[in-house]
């Protein structure tokens, strides 16, 4: 940006006045109150303060620059190159505020806001850079090196002046801003332990830390205090709540046995005359109950005993008989088991003869005869299977068909028809014959004698067949079945006689006969269970008898021994009966047993269980009231409401005292994050080489080092090496001119800017203020420079040795 | 002809009010006793016949002797038929050597006023109406159980009305998440079959305002504020039943002092504007003002709220304010302050970054200006 003119139309003390600048240094020379800081103002406010103020905002920013007396408003107009354009602005604060920023052919910009975010892009750096490096601080300048003159002998901080007007101010050396923050958390959290985020070493408000307590320790103290003190009220309030309910518990029992204990309690001699006066009433009912039965039983007594002797007697006849009955039953039931054996001996006997009939009338067989039949059938066997061993085939074949007569082996001749179309074949045992119409083949076997095997074979069959004759049998099978048949019988036989012996159980059959005989004379009868049913009930009946027959006799033995007499027993009646109706009336004036209870005793058991009781939670009614009273006198001043209340201020404080504690770590975290991340890439890069030359030119080389902490100078090296503190005034000056010239150098490099310097000469000597003039030259050439001087001959010096110019004034 | 009461609760007699100053404090203090005195004077002039306390007539049992007499000479001077003062759960009765209720008895003897201590009832019988009172007071500070459940065994002729007066919350209208302080629902008060319950306990008066007909119940609310949780001006319920139980309500205004809590959000000067149009437009003299403040504003309207305040708050009874305004800073506010490059124009630009912790810049910003002091 390079500023062309500039209107204050009006502003302060000027009504309307416009200035011309030109390219390079422009100096403004005239004394004080000449006008120098309203065009400063001017200038200030045109490109920064925003004409949309609030009114205090006005008041206080705008108020003092309205024209005297009666003045509502100002207006500064300004024509500035900016980004190759020309621009215009203009800027009215109080009546009629109005912004307006046009580019040559453009539209113009009316909205404030919006005019002044253009102009801070065209300005290209933030307005702390151009009102602290680039605007305003040799002013501040000259006044710090006036202060430093002034208290130089007892100033024991060079370093904090300097820090105002050779470095950037508002800038802070990062070690200074580290240390301050941690001193800041240090005293934050006085007493305080982070990473459990509670009091150091737990100690709460039971145990308070009393020196180096932090903001935070303090509000969690008194959130806690609070806390502390509305536990203690609530509790105490439990405990009231408490008492009290044991108290109305208290009450509410006695209160319920009260009735029950008073009216007890009037009852309770009347009550216990009427428990002993019942008994007695009972014991002399019971006793003349018991005397009037003895009165109505005695008499009767003896007719009692002699009805029972004569049923007694019934009875016991009666059992004799039913004894005998029953001794025939019982005979008739063992004849019945001998009817029943004689039965079965009759029985065995005909089938005993029964057997020996059959066994008769069975032929038995000679054992010679029947050896012999078994000789002569071995014999057939044997020679049959020698023929058979001597096997024949025959082969017959014919021409025409013929029938024909063979005899196999010792099989009987047999007929046989040939064919032609067929050749016969057979097989016989030792010999084959054939015979056809005279003609007679024989064809035997070679090996033995076949004719007398068959011979052998003829004779055995004919002498078996002899045998069988005699025996009158048709063949050996039929002999021999009944052989075995003839044995059957014959064993039947014995069997049946052995079992009629058996039946005969050792007696003949004569005896037999006999007893049958005599049980056919027994009397009928009942049944043995009936008969024995009817002794057990009399045998029964009979003890029975005797039995009380016997206790009549006591009885009539003990009332005698007793009472005496009848009469006696009477008296006696008529003296307990006058006792009883004693009693009785007695009673009657007597409280009675209240319902609910099964006897006297038991009332007057619980009576007494009740006073007990009542007397019990009397004492502990007054224990409690004690305590009621003394809890009622302790009870805290403040209520548990007023303390809830208070404690949600304190948790808020508290609260907000935690939530500054952490915004202080993670200021502290970003902080050191950023102190690492500008040692890679500081943006102040090269600001100590640009600052030593300057300083180099404007010593004429004596100097030609200077060391920065921060922007801030703190040692300058070259013929000596000196901290800065110890630097002449006019040696600050020129090391403060130096800082400034290289930070505007920083901030502007290549772009369009101004400088604004104000008396910066001021304390320098001829040599010094020649040197900086030449400096404040060089900057020229690449930057506007305007330059605000009281002093004539600082204006001439600048004209002649920088080539400066005039700022001209209209009117 | 009906039945004319007027129903108050919740007087809280002997609040202390530590946390105010004074003259606040004594005018606070004060307050109770002239709310009340102001109540009594109208049942007068609208001839009640009941003054109906429904609990907590006293804020606790401890209360002074002067306190207890004073209240009772102010409901000594009702001309109706009786004053009835239930103990409620902060002036409960433990039983009948309660100190407190002894004390008031002995101050109100003579007068119309009638502490109601024990679940009973209470029959009158004006201008030719029949009422049954049934009183069901505390008997802790705090209980499980409500205390009205004998009244439905009660006997109810058909000849009188029949008003229940109790203590404690209700279902609907209070918070009693624990159910400690006597909880009652509409349940109870049907069970127990009467034609309405005068009530006390909750702050917040009930039936709502345009209600009517006979509600089930009537809560009037605290007579006169006590604190900023009361945003209402203090009431009494005006109550005229007929004999037949249907009735008329009026909500009476009793309380003289309002405790007013503003949460305003400001942001700019119109805010600022807005509250003091707010704050002007209270009864300063008669307010207890609470500011809690949030929000953001730049340096010059921060010195105008302050100015605002500085001048406004002390014509309130009670002025108090808590803040949570930090002052705007964002990359214009840090560039006009800070040269580019600078360390605390790059933290404070880091700062702001970190949208979730706004407030961080501001209060490292602090801690730069303290540095920066010569």
């Amino acid at each position: 940006m390079k500023l062309l003119t500039i209107r204050l139309h009006p502003f302060g003390g000027t009504a309307d006045r416009t200035c011309t600048l030109h390219d390079g240094i422009n100096v403004l020379e005239g004394p004080n109150e000449f006008g120098k800081s309203t065009l400063r103002e001017a200038l200030w406010h045109a490109l920064f303060t925003s004409t949309k103020l609030t009114p205090a905002n006005l008041r206080n920013t705008m108020g003092r620059w309205y024209p005297r007396p009666g003045g509502d408003h100002v207006r500064v107009s300004l024509q500035f190159h900016a980004d190759g354009k020309l621009w215009s602005l203009q800027k009215s604060w109080g009546a009629g505020a109005a912004s307006s920023l046009q580019a040559d052919g453009a539209a113009s910009i009316a909205d404030p806001a919006s005019v002044q975010a253009e102009l801070n892009s065209l300005l290209k750096r933030n307005e702390a850079t151009w009102r602290h490096v680039l605007f305003t601080g040799q002013a501040q300048l000259a006044a710090t090196m006036q202060q430093l003159s002034r208290n130089s002998e007892h100033l024991d901080d060079v370093q904090s002046l300097l820090a105002g007007p050779a470095a950037i101010p508002g800038d802070i050396p990062p070690d200074k801003l580290t240390a301050a923050l941690a001193t800041r958390i240090q005293d934050h959290f006085g007493r305080w332990d982070i990473p459990s985020n509670g009091p150091e070493k737990g100690r709460g408000i039971s145990q308070p830390w009393t020196n180096g307590k932090g903001p935070l320790l303090e509000a969690y103290y008194a959130q806690e205090t609070v806390n502390r003190e509305l536990t203690k009220v609530i509790d105490h309030e439990k405990t009231v709540d408490e008492i009290n309910a044991q108290i109305l518990t208290l009450m509410s029992e006695i209160s319920a046995d009260e009735d029950f204990i008073r009216t007890g309690r009037s009852m309770r001699d009347g009550l216990s005359k009427r428990e002993g006066l019942e008994e007695r009433c009972k014991r002399l009912n019971a006793e003349v109950g018991h005397l009037k039965t003895i009165m109505q039983a005695w008499p009767g007594a003896t007719q009692v005993i002699d009805g029972k002797a004569a049923e007694l007697s019934n009875v016991k006849q009666d059992l004799e008989a039913l004894d005998a009955e029953l001794n025939n039953a019982r005979k008739r039931k063992q004849a019945e088991q001998v009817r029943l054996a004689h039965e079965l001996l009759t029985q065995a006997k005909n089938d005993w003869q029964r057997a020996a009939d059959d066994l008769a009338a069975s032929q038995a067989l000679p054992p010679a005869s029947l050896a012999e039949l078994a000789r002569l059938e071995k014999e057939i066997d044997s020679r049959r299977i020698e023929i058979a061993a001597q096997k024949l085939t025959a082969k017959l074949e014919t021409c025409t068909a013929r029938s024909i007569q063979v005899q196999r082996g010792s099989g009987e001749p047999e007929t046989i028809a040939l064919s032609p179309s067929a050749t016969w074949e057979s097989q016989a045992e030792g010999i084959f014959r054939l015979e056809h119409e005279g003609l007679k083949i024989s064809v035997e076997s070679g090996t033995g004698d076949v004719n007398a095997l068959f011979a052998a074979l003829e004779t055995a069959r004919q002498g078996q067949a002899d045998i069988l004759a005699i025996l009158g049998h048709e063949s050996l099978s039929a002999a021999k079945l009944a052989e075995t048949e003839h044995q059957k019988l014959s064993s039947a036989e014995s069997s049946k006689k052995g079992l009629y012996r058996a039946a005969l159980q050792g007696r003949s059959e004569e005896e037999w006969a006999a007893e049958m005989a005599a049980l056919a004379e027994l009397p009928d009868t009942r049944s043995i269970e009936v008969l024995e049913y009817e002794t057990n009930t009399r045998r029964k009946r009979v003890a029975a008898l005797e039995f009380e027959i016997g206790q009549e006799q006591e009885k009539i033995e003990r009332w005698t021994e007793e009472h005496q007499d009848l009469e006696s027993l009477t008296d006696k009646i008529i003296a307990q009966t006058t006792d009883l109706n004693q009693a009785k009336q007695e009673l009657a004036g007597l409280p009675v047993l209240p319902d609910g209870f099964d006897s006297i005793a038991d009332y007057l058991n619980q009576l007494g269980r009740k006073e007990a009781a009542s007397e019990q939670r009397v004492t502990n009614l007054n224990q409690q009231k004690v305590e009621q009273g003394r809890l009622t006198g302790i009870a805290p001043e403040t209520t548990a409401e007023e303390l809830r209340a208070d404690l949600e201020i304190k948790r808020r404080e508290f609260q907000r005292r935690n939530s500054e504690g952490q915004a202080l770590l993670r200021i502290q975290s970003k902080l050191q994050k950023l102190i690492d991340e500008r040692g890679i890439e500081d943006p102040m890069q090269g600001l100590a080489a640009a600052v030593s030359d300057h300083f180099r030119k404007l010593t004429d080389g004596r100097y030609h080092e200077v060391t920065l902490e921060g922007t801030a100078p703190t040692r300058v090296g070259g013929a000596v090496d000196l901290e800065t503190e110890w630097l002449s005034q006019g040696t600050l000056g020129s090391l403060a001119l130096a800082t400034r010239l290289a930070l505007s150098e920083l901030y502007l490099k290549d772009m369009s800017g101004f400088f604004l310097l104000d008396d910066p000469l001021t304390d320098m000597d001829a040599a010094r203020r020649a040197a900086a003039i030449h400096a404040i030259g060089d900057f020229a050439e690449k930057h506007q420079v305007l330059f605000f001087t009281c002093h004539p001959a600082h204006a001439n010096e600048l004209q002649q040795l920088a080539g400066a110019k005039s700022l001209q004034m209209s009117p | 002809m009906s039945l004319r009461i007027l129903h108050t609760a919740d007087n809280h007699i002997g609040l202390s009010f530590n946390r105010y100053q004074e003259p606040a404090k004594s005018r606070l203090l004060e307050e109770r006793f002239a709310s009340l005195e102001r109540m009594v004077a109208t049942a007068n002039e609208r001839h009640a016949h009941f003054i109906v306390v429904a609990g907590d007539l006293f804020d606790k049992i401890t209360v002074t002797k002067a306190q207890i007499e004073r209240a009772a000479k102010i409901l000594g001077k009702f001309e109706g038929e009786a004053a009835l003062v239930l103990a409620g759960n902060h002036d409960y009765c433990e039983g009948p050597d309660s100190k407190l209720w002894k004390q008031f008895r002995t101050a109100a003897e003579g007068s119309r006023a009638i502490a109601l201590t024990e679940s009973a009832t209470h029959d009158f019988e004006v201008d030719e109406i029949k009422v049954r009172f049934y009183a069901s007071p505390c008997p802790s500070k705090h209980g499980k159980d409500h205390a009205i459940g004998w009244v439905a065994g009660e006997e109810k002729p058909a000849d009188r009305l029949h008003i229940g007066i109790a203590h404690g919350n209700v279902e609907g209208l209070g918070l009693d998440a624990e159910q400690r302080y006597f909880h009652m629902e509409d349940s109870d008060f049907r069970r127990a079959g009467l034609h309405t319950w005068l009530l006390g306990h909750i702050h917040v008066p009930s039936p709502a305002p345009g209600t009517t007909g006979t509600p089930l119940c009537f809560m009037p609310g605290i007579h006169t504020p006590d604190s900023v949780k009361c945003s209402h001006p203090g009431h009494a319920w005006w109550i005229e039943m007929e004999a037949d139980g249907s009735c008329r309500h009026e909500q009476l205004s009793t309380g003289a002092i309002r405790f007013v809590r503003l949460q305003p959000e400001l942001h700019h000067s119109n805010d600022i504007l807005e509250l003091r149009a707010k704050c002007e437009s209270l009864d300063a003299t008669n307010t207890i003002l609470d500011l809690q403040l949030s929000g953001q504003l730049r340096q010059e309207e921060a010195d105008e709220l302050n100015a605002m305040l500085r001048e406004i708050g002390p014509s309130f009874l009670n002025f108090s304010q808590e803040r949570t305004i930090t002052p705007v800073l964002d990359a214009a506010a840090i560039a006009k302050r800070f040269p580019e490059g600078t360390l605390p124009s790059s933290l404070l630009q880091a700062l702001l970054a970190d949208e979730a912790h706004p407030g961080d810049a501001q209060l490292a910003l602090t801690l730069i200006e303290t540095l920066q002091k010569p």
